[in-house]
């Protein structure tokens, strides 16, 4: 936790809702370039890419609301994800089919999970928070594994559709293409990100930064820290359910693999190499990882090594991660020019 | 006259300088995923080595149809996620016409699924038997044994052997727990008094099975059915022979008969024993399989496996389909593979339309040393025919009607 702090303080003399401030005009000429990039390049294979790191960055995004903004580690959070896309699918496949249908399972089914094992995990915090989540996705992911009626055990389920969405009940559009779901994932997730920020950024948001520098301070103050942290978790894993709704449909199949820890691990590794003092930080993590791994997988498959030693560079030498690396040294140039 | 024969050969060495680079451009490219690293990756080398031979052969022959085929080999990490990310990356950046593999039974049916996505013909390397039942699909086809082929036939053999009392020990997996299923199964329909008086379910990779032998020998069973696959089956079988199971029961193993197993258990094997192998080397002698066998060891100086004669027999048939569709293309191809029939080096494969599974015969055999080899082997061969082991025809095919 003095760590933390400590990176907080070097990185983030700026507080961290001014590095979106400052990144405004760069997020929206992100969005517009997202927009028209299937315009430009027809390649499939790239757009599928982009497809997973626009699902993937909502989960790191997700993530963060604990480990930057609460300064809660979840070792766990792939649970939320799995969550999330088996409930989707199973609401699809059984109950309605229809996206909303799944994608409304899948925040709830992992708002109400986090609701109830958070319950547990709150009381806790550092190391035994850490543990106690890497157990309860354990759990999740030996559920997923044996119970082959409801979740298909550990071959998984298949033919996930996409199914078209109604306008207003005027026109049906397709998003079973990859053009189709590239755009509809990144609607979805723009939105969500937007409101993830509006949250983080209001008095609530506040609050959890609050806790993350001195819960006890808080608790003086007469806030009641445990519900904080609590709502976090549950939003935390609600936006992270989101993803894993977007998520099973993109690959069409989904297996216990989703929940298994290593995955979670993946999750934090994003969130920190990107950055956890920004808020677009774990986007910048997840998008740089699934290019690595994609670019090297293509030359070798020792594709781990390279992308570990590529890691290890980064936490040693970018401790504040790529984007907060990348902000001090732009601080650094215009400390003369802004003064 | 002969101003009509100089331009006829005029036009002639045009067609054959033309077609030169023609050829090289109009490849066409298979991508296989293998595991190539990790536990089973020397499954994965010997996969990559029955494919690369296939397509060597196809290509000195003239390709196919004119067109050079070319193997497009990648590690699929025995993922099911990696898996279909790697398929993806092959139909869409590579360009290939049809996808191998994987050997996970998992990974195998997210391929399925993605295939049927990207219309791209499919064969699994894994013998999963949901590969062509509930999930079966238009585009994927087996060429290989199905699981319950094997441990169906295993029953036949018990029951020409007279074994009544059995146990069964299987890794707690759905490919575990389907071939041992499908054994007592066909067991059970088979010899109605047969009893199963044991059955251990340890977990894939299990390292240490003395309180499942214990257990096993203290059922006090007649003959044992091991359904454990890779390494697991080798640490098993070298722990129950340190115990003295081998004396005390007949031991059947679903996999034990794979060439790999057997090189690895050495000394250790149960000699006398029954063991299976969808593919032998030395059996059946045929012309097509000593030939098979005597260009693998050519090439890469050592005998060809189960995985590596599967993998052969796999790009022959697919090459064979894209012949008789009489151009390179996909869903002409599929059309072309049901009924079609190939001479593998492990016998006739007759590509079933209802259910998508090759048929072909199933060997168990004992056991043994043959001095022409420096490994054990399995002699005393029985041949179980697909009429007597395979998924009954009416039960599959639900998903095939398309």
């Amino acid at each position: 936790m003095k760590k933390l702090s400590d990176a907080a303080v070097s990185y983030g003399s700026r507080p961290i809702a001014t590095s979106l401030v400052n990144g405004k005009t760069l997020t929206l000429a992100g969005f517009a370039a997202a927009i028209a990039y299937p315009l430009l390049d027809g390649n499939l294979y790239n757009l599928q890419l982009f497809t997973e790191i626009i699902i993937i960055s909502l989960l790191a995004l997700s993530l963060n609301i604990l480990i930057g903004y609460t300064g809660l580690v979840s070792l766990g959070h792939a649970a939320f994800l799995g969550i999330g896309a088996y409930a989707s699918t199973l609401a699809m496949q059984h109950v309605y089919p229809s996206i909303w249908a799944g994608l409304t399972a899948s925040v709830l089914s992992a708002g109400i999970v986090a609701l109830a094992i958070g319950v547990f995990c709150i009381r806790l915090s550092g190391l035994y928070f850490a543990m106690i989540t890497l157990a309860f996705s354990q759990a999740f992911y030996t559920i997923a594994f044996y119970w082959d009626s409801v979740t298909g055990g550990d071959d998984g389920l298949i033919g996930i559709p996409r199914p078209d969405i109604s306008l207003f009940g005027l026109t049906e559009i397709s998003i079973d293409g990859f053009v189709g779901y590239y755009y509809f994932t990144l609607v979805i997730v723009a939105l969500a990100a937007y409101l993830m920020w509006r949250i983080l950024n209001s008095p609530f948001g506040a609050i959890l930064k609050a806790i993350r520098e001195n819960p006890e301070r808080v608790e003086f103050l007469g806030l009641p820290v445990y519900r904080y942290k609590l709502a976090a978790f549950i939003i935390s894993a609600a936006f992270g359910g989101l993803a894993g709704g977007l998520f099973a449909p993109f690959q069409g199949f989904i297996s216990p693999e989703l929940l298994y820890w290593t995955k979670s691990g993946e999750t934090v590794l994003m969130t920190i190499l990107g950055g956890i003092h920004s808020f677009l930080g774990p986007a910048v993590g997840a998008t740089v990882l699934i290019f690595l791994r994609d670019t090297v997988l293509n030359y070798t498959e020792y594709w781990k090594i390279i992308v570990g030693s590529i890691l290890i560079l980064c936490v040693l030498f970018a401790p504040g991660g790529i984007v907060g690396f990348i902000t001090a040294r732009l601080s650094e140039i215009f400390k003369g020019a802004s003064k | 006259m002969k101003s009509f024969n100089s331009t006829l050969a005029a036009g002639l060495v045009a067609t054959i300088v033309t077609a030169q680079p023609a050829l090289a451009e109009d490849t066409i490219k298979f991508g296989v995923l293998a595991p190539l690293t990790g536990l089973y990756a020397i499954v994965g080398e010997r996969t990559s080595q029955g494919v690369n031979l296939a397509v060597d052969q196809i290509n000195e022959q003239g390709g196919i149809l004119g067109h050079k085929l070319e193997a497009v080999i990648r590690d699929d990490e025995t993922n099911p996620d990696t898996a279909v990310r790697v398929a993806r990356r092959l139909v869409l950046q590579d360009d290939v016409f049809a996808l191998f593999g994987p050997l996970h039974g998992g990974a195998a049916i997210a391929v399925l699924n993605e295939a049927q996505r990207l219309k791209t013909p499919h064969i699994p390397w894994a013998a999963t038997e949901e590969i062509n039942t509930v999930n079966c699909s238009r585009y994927t086809w087996r060429v290989g044994s199905s699981a319950q082929q094997t441990s169906r036939s295993g029953a036949v053999v018990a029951q020409r052997e007279g074994l009544k009392k059995w146990a069964t020990i299987s890794s707690d997996f759905s490919y575990g727990r389907s071939v041992v299923n499908q054994f007592t199964d066909n067991l059970k329909r088979l010899m109605p008094d047969a009893e199963v008086a044991e059955q251990a379910w340890p977990k894939l990779g299990e390292e240490d099975y003395s309180p499942y032998i214990s257990n096993i020998a203290r059922a006090d069973p007649d003959a044992l059915y091991i359904g454990l696959f890779g390494a697991d089956v080798v640490k098993f079988l070298k722990q129950a022979k340190a115990f003295g199971l081998n004396e005390q029961v007949t031991i059947f193993t679903d996999f034990g008969g794979n060439h790999v197993v057997l090189k690895a258990l050495g000394d250790d094997a149960p000699f006398g024993h029954w063991a299976s192998s969808r593919y032998l080397h030395n059996y059946p002698d045929t012309q097509m399989n000593r030939d098979f066998v005597q260009a693998f060891k050519a090439t890469y100086d050592v005998y060809p496996d189960m995985a590596a004669g599967e993998a052969y027999a796999a790009v022959h048939v697919m090459a064979e389909a894209i012949r008789r569709a009489g151009e390179p293309d996909k869903d002409l191809a599929i059309n072309a593979l049901g009924g079609l029939a190939y001479n593998a080096p492990e016998g006739w494969i007759i590509m079933r339309p209802s259910d998508h599974q090759g048929l072909q015969s199933a060997f168990w055999g004992k056991v043994s040393h043959d001095d022409a080899y420096p490994f054990p082997v399995l002699s005393d061969i029985q041949v179980i025919s697909p009429i007597q082991a395979a998924h009954p025809d009416e039960d599959s095919g639900q998903g095939c009607r398309n």
